[in-house]
């Protein structure tokens, strides 16, 4: 908000020999500074929150071919969608979310997967309320634990919401994250190459970014294969 | 000019209700102002709930830390919070603050839709704060948090990696789909808020018109008010002055009920009852009065009360009250009653008389001796007058007794002795001395002259004393008459009014005569009147001696006095006694009754003053006319024929 406080001090024209006004000058009253400061500080706090939200996770690649030494099943009729969740990293509710809006639309062109990934030395308990959860959430999907990331590794995922689509004859269809950003709901370009690979059984060429709590310490040496639980 | 009125209060009106919408507004704005001072903050703790509830922690593997949305809510949440707080608390009621406010409601919504993962219900806190922002009731506001919603819509769909933004898929404009909502609402809005607002207009314009009305009112309250306060002020005076006029007042004052009890009473009342008002409040009026007087207070109470009211209407009598140690007081009560209301209410004056009855008294005895005074005054006035005519008598008696004298002085007796003498000296030759002597012949012849002489003398004297016993019968009629008069009371007795007039003119002809006045009497022939002798001869001496008077000054020969007796009606006489003398002037003609009045040098002023008081008396009328001055008078002397019928009437003339 700018004050306009205009002065008459007069200003003799040689000219015209006629007083002419001064220009008003702009005076910024403490009330618009403070409204700047304010405004400012906002602009600060969203720009930490985009930041947060728009960095994405740790990102590894996706076997093109379904790995012949995972343990997961594989649905030879017709594609086999992959998510790795945390199991307490929040952002999982919002990849569930968008997983659960494909799944309605899509869920006879696909089997669905969840894995809830137990990070390495984690036990149990870790990872049950969030089976339990997750499967009552979804029901029409297969929820099952990750022992130690093991079938995480297998597959390259880093990151919680990490999702990969196969197709029937086991080649690598999608890979990458669904959410719009970390833990936000809603419509995304990636959830929309998912749906349209499922749909088409044609691979998305672009690269997905996966926004959700790291899978593994970045210290894991479980990230380059899978650690056996002791 | 009445237009001109008109349009200026219009136009005042029309200021006053834009100063009561502002006014309306500024409230409106402050009362949403210290909403939002409560919800802002509720809110910020609100999100701050909302995040520890749905990410507490983020992970690595299985590493945690406070999830940077705690951090957010905590920091972003407060600053979006700070700055409309504070203008809402310092600043309420501004236009700046309604859009901080507004754009930190927004801001809010959009923080606690991050917060909860931009879940499609938590989207309604958008349409909830934009019905909370329609408190303020100023569209404009909806202008920046529309913008706010947008913009965090826009950004959000902008900026975030997998946004759908720009992507021409099912739902690439969705923020747009999202704003369009809002622009929904708004609508509604704003056309709510305008509908409120022309309600606040009417509302302000039917206020203004309120006030410009109760301000007349209360000017003309106000002014009546004055008006009434002057009256009430000019009243306490009036009051305060008719208080001590009745305190002051010399009568005794009181009031009394329809049941004759004493309601109040005056200073003076007090004093002529000996009583105090505290002690007669409330008692019977009839305590104050003796028996009679209780009658005549209760029978003026009735005969008041019975009538229908009259504001002159009075009932006066005079009775006596009891003073406090029994005496009676004379009094004259004047009752009347004071109003037209029911029950009624009486004021009582009541005045002491018995001063003024002792006054009568002394008066009538004054009258008394004034009556004998005039009495004897007119006595006087006509013994005056027969003093003076038996004077003018005995002017003749002089004039006889001179004539006689000097005849007897100048008789021939003398002589006749000297011829005795000579006879006396001639005894022994008388025929010798007569026959030869010069002197004795001479002598026969001079007694015979003698003789004659004496017997012309002789006749003379003796017509000379006639005159002189006739002059002394005329004084022993004049004072016979006189003295018929003498002693006589008032009583009224049957008279020939005849007689009495020529009685008068009797007393009176002696002067009359001398200086050759010409009296001149008719009359018509009236009855016998029943009138005091005494009185009439005195009026009729003292009117006539007057008009004798008048008519010697009149400075002519001709001296005439007319007296004419008429009937006058059926029971009346009238005497008119006319006279050609000095006559009257005008301004004396109103005092020529007066007592002391008189125009003549050796006048007392007594005789007209007693003839007047005795017309009076004799229920007669004596009146004076004249022309003025050289031109005559005449008295008029109007009597009733029958006197004893008249009331005796006292006073002066």
């Amino acid at each position: 908000m700018i004050e306009l406080k205009g002065t008459h001090a007069a200003t003799g024209s040689a000219d015209t020999g006629l007083t002419q006004p001064v220009a008003p000058r702009v005076a910024l009253t403490p009330r618009v500074a403070l409204l700047a400061a304010w405004l400012a500080a906002l602009a600060a706090g969203y720009a930490a929150i985009s930041r947060f939200e728009g960095t994405p996770g740790a990102q590894r690649a996706a076997p093109a071919i379904w790995p012949s030494a995972s343990e997961l099943p594989r649905d030879s009729t017709r594609p086999t969608l992959l998510m790795f969740v945390h199991p307490r990293c929040p952002c999982t509710a919002a990849s569930l979310q968008v997983l659960t809006e494909i799944l309605n639309r899509k869920s006879d062109e696909c089997s669905a997967l969840i894995l809830v990934v137990s990070p390495p030395g984690a036990d149990e308990s870790f990872a049950a309320e969030s089976l339990s959860h997750i499967a009552a959430e979804l029901p029409s999907a297969d929820v099952r634990p990750d022992a130690d990331g093991a079938e995480a590794v297998r597959f390259g995922a880093a990151t919680s919401g990490q999702s990969l689509a196969y197709s029937a004859d086991g080649r690598l269809l999608f890979a990458g994250g669904i959410t719009p950003a970390r833990g936000q709901q809603g419509e995304s370009a990636s959830a929309t190459a998912l749906a349209a690979a499922l749909l088409s059984g044609r691979a998305d060429a672009a690269g997905r970014r996966a926004f959700g709590c790291p899978l593994f310490d970045e210290s894991s040496s479980c990230l380059e294969q899978p650690c056996s639980r002791q | 000019m009445l237009s001109a009125v008109n349009a200026t209060s219009a136009t005042a009106m029309h200021d006053r209700a834009e100063e009561l919408f502002r006014a309306h507004q500024r409230d409106i704005s402050r009362r949403a102002d210290r909403l939002f001072a409560v919800l802002l903050p509720l809110e910020w703790l609100a999100c701050v709930a909302a995040a520890i509830w749905i990410s507490p922690l983020t992970w690595v593997g299985l590493n945690s830390q406070t999830h940077p949305h705690v951090w957010t809510a905590l920091l972003l949440g407060g600053a979006i919070v700070s700055l409309p707080l504070y203008m809402a608390l310092r600043h309420s009621g501004t236009a700046l603050t309604r859009h901080v406010v507004a754009v930190g409601q927004m801001l809010m919504s959009g923080l606690l839709i991050h917060l909860t993962g931009g879940r499609i219900e938590t989207h309604f806190h958008v349409f909830g704060s934009l019905a909370f922002l329609a408190f303020y009731r100023d569209w404009r506001i909806l202008l920046p948090a529309t913008a706010v919603v947008a913009a965090d819509h826009f950004l959000r769909g902008m900026f975030w990696p997998e946004s759908v933004f720009g992507v021409l898929v099912a739902s690439p404009w969705r923020w747009l789909e999202h704003a369009g909502w809002v622009l929904f609402e708004d609508t509604f809005l704003i056309i709510a808020i305008r509908q409120s607002r022309l309600e606040m207009g009417d509302m302000a314009r039917q206020r203004a018109e309120l006030e410009a009305t109760q301000q007349v009112i209360e000017a003309k309250v106000i002014e009546r008010t004055n008006a009434l306060s002057a009256v009430q002020l000019r009243l306490r005076e009036s009051e305060g002055r008719l208080r001590a006029t009745i305190e002051c007042a010399g009568d005794g004052i009181l009031t009394i009920d329809g049941q004759g009890r004493i309601e109040s009473l005056n200073g003076a009342a007090e004093r002529m009852f000996g009583r105090v008002a505290a002690e007669l409040a409330g008692r019977s009026a009839d305590e104050l009065f003796d028996e009679s007087g209780r009658a005549v207070l209760q029978a003026a109470i009735r005969a008041l009360r019975d009538a229908p009211y009259n504001p002159s209407a009075a009932e006066r009598h005079e009775t006596a009250v009891a003073r406090s140690d029994g005496t009676p007081l004379p009094v004259e009560l004047n009752l009347s009653r004071m109003t037209a209301q029911e029950p009624p209410t009486f004021i009582a004056v009541v005045h002491d008389i018995s001063q003024r009855r002792q006054a009568a008294r002394q008066l009538e005895e004054l009258q008394k001796q004034h009556l004998e005074v005039a009495r004897r005054i007119g006595m006087a006035e006509i013994a005056t007058s027969v003093l003076h005519n038996v004077g003018n008598v005995l002017n003749s008696v002089n004039v006889a007794a001179s004539v006689i004298n000097d005849k007897v002085r100048k008789s021939a007796t003398a002589d006749l002795g000297r011829a005795i003498g000579l006879l006396e000296l001639h005894r022994d030759d008388v025929a010798e001395y007569i026959a030869r002597d010069e002197q004795g012949k001479h002598l026969p012849g001079f007694i015979v002259e003698v003789g004659r002489k004496l017997a012309a003398d002789e006749e003379e004297i003796l017509a000379e004393v006639v005159a002189l016993t006739k002059n002394i019968d005329h004084i022993k009629d004049i004072v016979t008459v006189q003295q018929s008069y003498v002693g006589m009371s008032g009583t009224v007795e049957k008279v020939s009014l005849e007689e009495l007039i020529q009685d008068a003119i009797r007393i009176n002809s002696a002067s009359l005569g001398r200086h050759e006045v010409e009296v001149v009497y008719v009359a018509d022939e009236l009855p016998e009147a029943l009138v005091s002798r005494q009185k009439f001869l005195q009026v009729v001496v003292n009117v006539l001696s007057n008009a004798k008077y008048a008519v010697m000054q009149n400075g002519r020969n001709e001296r005439r006095i007319d007296i004419e007796l008429r009937k006058e009606g059926a029971d009346r006489a009238r005497l008119e006694i006319r006279d050609n003398g000095i006559g009257i002037a005008p301004e004396n003609l109103t005092r020529i009754f007066a007592h002391g009045f008189t125009t003549r040098k050796e006048g007392h002023g007594f005789g007209l003053h007693s003839a007047a008081n005795l017309a009076q008396e004799m229920g007669a009328e004596l009146s004076a006319h004249s022309d003025g001055v050289g031109r005559g008078a005449k008295f008029v002397f109007s009597f009733p024929l029958d006197a004893s019928q008249q009331p005796l009437t006292v006073g002066t003339a």
